[in-house]
């Protein structure tokens, strides 16, 4: 049994629950192999609960059938699930801290279910314990909470329950995020180990890597011929959906990848909004993407820093040793800001403004074709086909204008647009020919793979020159920066000549022919 | 229960390789499998991804049949477990000098091993000793997987008349084809005349194939992750075979 639970919040519990029940049996009993815990270190607790016994997996079984009611309550059964009247433990979003020991709490009422089940892995990668997880949620975007059952793999009984610990410990679905943490969390978001082969289940966190599933999963479907209007406002809105599944991770702060995604996904659809634009009417358009620009401008900063952050051990190592404790103050400051920033974002995700800008977005985009512009009654494939070609041609003009002068803005111009041009070569894969497109968004990947390392060291020559900024007055740090801005200034000028190497790779006669023929208009 | 043990005097032969997969494919079939690695190597447990325990020693395998259930471990797949061979495992034919009844010593481990599992799988160390000796009489079967070269024949002879000599029945030994590159003319002659009637090896052929080797990066049995290879289906095809003559 793993004992997570902050001494108050089960004082909290305990006191809520009958007398009769507590003479009858220690709540404070270590015996199941069960972990509670709230996401988030709240929960929301009003009402009439299900009271679900300590040390019986089949408490979660019983947990997806709430059909108890409190006046038939009698003296609870081990081993099975008691129903109780319990109300008002707490008003509701009081904090009964981040768990609640061996109890498992389920609110009657209609509720969200994830059931997840993943395998835990040791640092050789091997399963040690396989866990099953339900998540019960009053809505989707509210706080849940999580029942666990583990069943540690023979042999492994210490090692697994050294890595539970750590789990609570570190606390990779709560606040905290501390080192161990992080590995942890990693380990478990490598989802069901090989001992459970064919089962269906999403692992952990279905909530949030569902939405890491591949675009194709769920995509609506489109034919040639749907009216583009139709075609664009369905993928968006699927995107958008997709993006908003990101929330809780972003909230939680529980994997900056979520915040990636989130970000990822929220691009796709202004993208898609914008080079397709002959589908909606401007003002439609514009508000839509005033909306995107607005969610996407709040987490601009925080992604900023998580990607420093990020850099932080390759910055360390590009400079000599001697050099490196002047990084320190640099990236504790980082570090203080993103704390700043993290909560600014929390804190916007989670309030209205937040959920009426995602909500009139996806409301718009379920509006009827009739608010259509004219191009949006014309057929997908004619808009993507001819969106497709606009988009290589102003590729081809970009490369034919590089030479040794070229500013970095135009590499950076030609990586938006090659990534412009990868986007629509992945809307819609089932109207292109599938050999061209794979072959094209191959070459694009090696292209843009090149392009994003030479905007990457962009990014920290500005950073770094940024950082120099109010501490002119420490000589460690201005060595570190200096030494680090020379090593990358040198290593983004040897990767020019390669960027435009390839990027004239890319273009050529035969491609530009491919280009205009990728979209199916006959058979495949 | 049935216990399977691979042996061959000769290295690199594809023992491991073939318990290794042999063993996945009874635990896929259901059968309750445990992987035995008596070699100190500890290949079979590093293709499972299953380490010794800490506390293992030599001995721990000779101390007490409770103590021997504890050192089994779960691998990643359904119904198969293993038995991972600490390094301390080189010195078993010393301590194993030291016991009473020092051929037979194995043979009440396996049997209190069997009450738990269906199916044991023991791959063996490529050494003639004490151990070797122990596991030929415990074990049921003594799958030999021979390349078909002159030194790894001659091995199989070798074998056959240690059996002799000990009064061990020599049906017990079974040997097959391993590695088995057709490019080559000695292999294929070899695998002729080894699948004339009258002649002990089974019909099922290994061939040699980077698949295999590729175990040892994915750290799995071969049927987890190439399947459909010509190797994965000869494995296949190899515990098919063992199935029908009834020795897995």
């Amino acid at each position: 049994m793993i004992w997570t639970a902050g001494m108050a919040a089960q004082h909290q519990l305990i006191q809520a629950i009958p007398a009769r029940w507590k003479a009858k049996r220690n709540v404070r009993e270590r015996c199941a192999p069960i972990i509670l815990d709230t996401y988030d270190g709240t929960l929301f607790a009003r009402g009439t609960f299900l009271i679900a016994y300590p040390g019986d997996p089949t408490t979660l079984e019983a947990l997806g059938v709430p059909s108890f009611r409190a006046e038939t309550a009698e003296r609870p059964v081990p081993g099975e699930p008691v129903p109780a009247a319990v109300t008002a433990i707490v008003e509701s979003c009081h904090p009964l801290a981040r768990s609640l020991g061996d109890w498992t709490l389920l609110d009657h009422g209609e509720i969200y279910e994830v059931r997840q089940n993943f395998a835990i892995l040791n640092e050789d990668e091997k399963t040690v314990c396989h866990c099953r997880a339900r998540t019960f949620r009053r809505t989707p975007h509210s706080k849940g909470v999580t029942g666990w059952a583990c069943s540690q793999l023979r042999g492994y009984e210490d090692e697994a329950e050294q890595l539970l610990v750590s789990i609570a410990i570190g606390s990779p679905f709560g606040r905290e995020h501390g080192d161990t943490g992080r590995t942890i969390s990693r380990s478990i978001s490598r989802g069901i180990g090989p001992g459970t082969v064919g089962t269906t289940a999403p692992p952990i966190e279905a909530s949030y890597l569902l939405a890491r599933a591949p675009l194709a999963d769920g995509v609506p479907a489109v034919e040639r011929d749907t009216p583009a209007f139709t075609a664009v406002s369905l993928l968006a809105h699927h995107i958008v959906t997709r993006a908003d599944r990101y929330r809780d991770g972003v909230v939680d702060d529980r994997d900056p990848e979520a915040l990636h995604q989130f970000r990822v996904n929220l691009r796709r659809a202004r993208s898609l909004i914008s080079l397709l634009k002959s589908v909606f009417e401007p003002s439609f358009r514009r508000t839509i993407g005033s909306e995107l620009r607005e969610i996407m401008s709040v987490t601009n900063r925080l992604r900023d820093l998580d990607v420093h952050l990020h850099d932080e051990a390759m910055l360390r190592g590009a400079i000599p040793n001697m050099l490196v404790p002047g990084f320190t103050r640099v990236f504790k400051r980082l570090r203080e800001e993103r704390e700043r920033e993290r909560e600014r974002v929390r804190g916007y995700l989670r309030s209205d403004q937040y959920m009426s800008s995602i909500d009139t977005v996806k409301s718009l985009l379920m509006t009827s074709e009739a608010e259509g512009a004219n191009g949006g009654a014309k057929p997908i494939a004619f808009t993507l086909q001819r969106a497709i070609r606009r988009r290589y041609q102003a590729i081809s003009a970009t490369v034919a204008s590089l030479n040794e002068h070229s500013e970095p803005e135009q590499l950076h111009d030609l990586r938006v647009s090659c990534k412009k041009l990868r986007y629509l070569l992945e809307f819609f894969p089932t109207l292109l020919r599938s050999k061209g497109a794979k072959e094209t968004v191959r070459d694009l990947k090696k292209l843009q793979n090149l392009l994003g390392a030479y905007n990457d060291l962009s990014v920290q020559e500005a950073f770094l020159l940024n950082q120099v900024d109010g501490m002119r007055d420490d000589t460690n740090v201005a060595m570190a920066i200096g030494a680090a801005y020379a090593q990358k200034a040198g290593e983004r000028e040897d990767l020019a000549e390669k960027c435009m190497a390839a990027a004239r790779s890319f273009c050529s006669i035969a491609r530009g022919e491919r280009i205009a023929h990728l979209v199916l208009w006959g058979k495949r | 229960m049935k216990t399977v043990a691979l042996f061959s005097i000769k290295g690199g032969v594809g023992k491991t390789a073939a318990a290794v997969n042999l063993a996945y494919y009874a635990a896929e079939k259901g059968k309750r499998t445990l992987l035995v690695d008596l070699d100190p190597q500890s290949s079979a447990g590093f293709y499972c991804r299953v380490r010794p325990k800490s506390r293992a020693r030599g001995r721990s395998l000779l101390d007490g049949r409770k103590h021997v259930v504890s050192l089994v471990r779960a691998s990643d797949f359904a119904n198969l477990d293993v038995l991972p061979a600490p390094r301390g495992f080189r010195n078993l034919d010393r301590h194993l000098d030291h016991e009473s009844d020092k051929r037979r010593r194995l043979t009440p481990v396996f049997k209190r091993l069997g009450r738990e599992y269906d199916r044991i799988i023991v791959d063996c160390p490529p050494h003639f000793g004490l151990l070797a000796e122990n596991v030929f009489v415990a074990a049921d079967t003594i799958l030999v997987p021979v390349v078909p070269s002159v030194l790894s024949t001659r091995t199989l002879e070798q074998l056959v008349a240690f059996f002799a000599d000990r009064s061990l029945r020599p049906e017990r030994i079974v040997p097959f084809f391993s590695m088995v590159d057709r490019r080559k003319r000695l292999h294929r002659e070899s695998v002729e005349a080894g699948q004339a009637p009258g002649s002990p090896f089974l019909s099922t052929i290994i061939p040699n194939s980077s698949v295999v080797e590729r175990m040892g990066v994915e750290r799995k049995p071969l049927l987890a992750y190439a399947a459909r290879s010509r190797a994965a289906v000869a494995f296949l095809d190899l515990s098919a075979e063992l199935e029908t003559r009834s020795i897995l």
